[in-house]
């Protein structure tokens, strides 16, 4: 694995031990992780999203970001993050993952609940998509934010 | 002297590179962004160009599988993902609910819409299920009465209730 892979499973790791937990996981030692991996990257930002579940109980939101720079080489991926610091919510704690490398996924998972999850990704030299999805009863509104970077490897 | 401003357009085409304010103005309107074409054939110089963001719907499919894998999940875990988090109690009114509420056995059926009190907070049930432990519960039928003492609070449970974040 790539030090970009390595800290993914880190933090998921780390966040998975805690699932358990009523505790909340400090989001300063979250974003602090993080950013340790888009330092590395040119292209890298985050974003929130927020979805409101329908009476059926599932809502779904997309979102498509354009990297500043296009990667330049054809070995490269692309990664991103969504993580729920709970809210107001007696559930805390779901994260979802993804890594696209060279356009075809290679990792795609959740940690924790997988209510409220990042469903699927794609990505190109200029661009990711991500995709969320919100299989909560009632009208609960998920809130979470999302990273993301892409890199030429 | 006015700052100048640069327009950019659905099918608009970049030759070598596009600026990153482009990659700005699409990622800002959320409506747009930029995929690589086909390169200039004389030169072989890459080209961009500005189009629509395609929309994912998952497909039935999809979702049954990630409503099963979530069933799966309930199963396995004991998390009181059932219930969402509505209002938090100020010691007087755990106190006074404490006294004043029985408490519902283990395996009592929740019904949506049901509440139940939680290291001092209300928690409102989203999804019918079986608890797994005992706890101080109010059944919705029975809330606006049990929280005549605190009229002020009932107004910000319904209000949470509406709109609760996850």
């Amino acid at each position: 694995m790539n030090d970009f892979q390595t800290s993914l499973v880190d933090i998921a790791s780390a966040i998975r031990d805690k699932k358990n937990t009523t505790e909340n996981i400090p989001f300063s030692q979250f974003a602090e992780a993080i950013k340790g991996i888009t330092e590395k990257s040119t292209n890298h930002g985050s974003f929130s999203v927020s979805i409101k579940a329908n009476s059926s109980g599932t809502a779904t939101s997309s979102r498509t970001i354009t990297f500043l720079e296009p990667l330049k080489s054809d070995n490269w991926q692309s990664m991103t993050q969504c993580f729920d610091d709970g809210g107001n919510s007696a559930s805390k704690n779901y994260v979802s993952a993804g890594i696209v490398t060279n356009g075809s996924i290679t990792k795609l998972s959740h940690v924790g609940a997988i209510r409220t999850v990042l469903t699927n990704i794609s990505s190109s030299k200029t661009s990711m998509t991500m995709s969320f999805l919100n299989t909560a009863s009632g009208t609960v509104t998920w809130n979470a934010i999302v990273y993301y970077a892409s890199y030429d490897l | 002297m006015t700052e100048q401003t640069q327009e950019f357009y659905l099918g608009q085409v970049f030759d070598g590179i596009y600026p990153p304010e482009a990659a700005h103005w699409c990622n800002e309107g959320q409506m747009y962004h930029i995929d690589e074409i086909e390169p200039n054939a004389e030169t072989g110089e890459r080209r961009f160009q500005i189009v629509e963001n395609e929309i994912y719907e998952p497909t039935e499919e999809e979702l049954a599988e990630m409503q099963a894998q979530y069933e799966a999940w309930k199963q396995k875990n004991n998390m009181q993902l059932e219930f969402v988090r509505t209002l938090d109690l100020n010691d007087d009114n755990v106190e006074y609910l404490e006294d004043s509420l029985p408490y519902w056995d283990a395996d009592t059926e929740y019904r949506e819409g049901d509440y139940v009190i939680l290291d001092g907070a209300i928690y409102r049930c989203t999804i019918p299920h079986n608890s797994n432990e005992a706890t101080i519960a109010i059944a919705d039928s029975t809330i606006g009465g049990q929280l005549s003492y605190i009229d002020q609070h009932w107004v910000e449970i319904k209000d949470l209730s509406d709109g609760s974040v996850d």
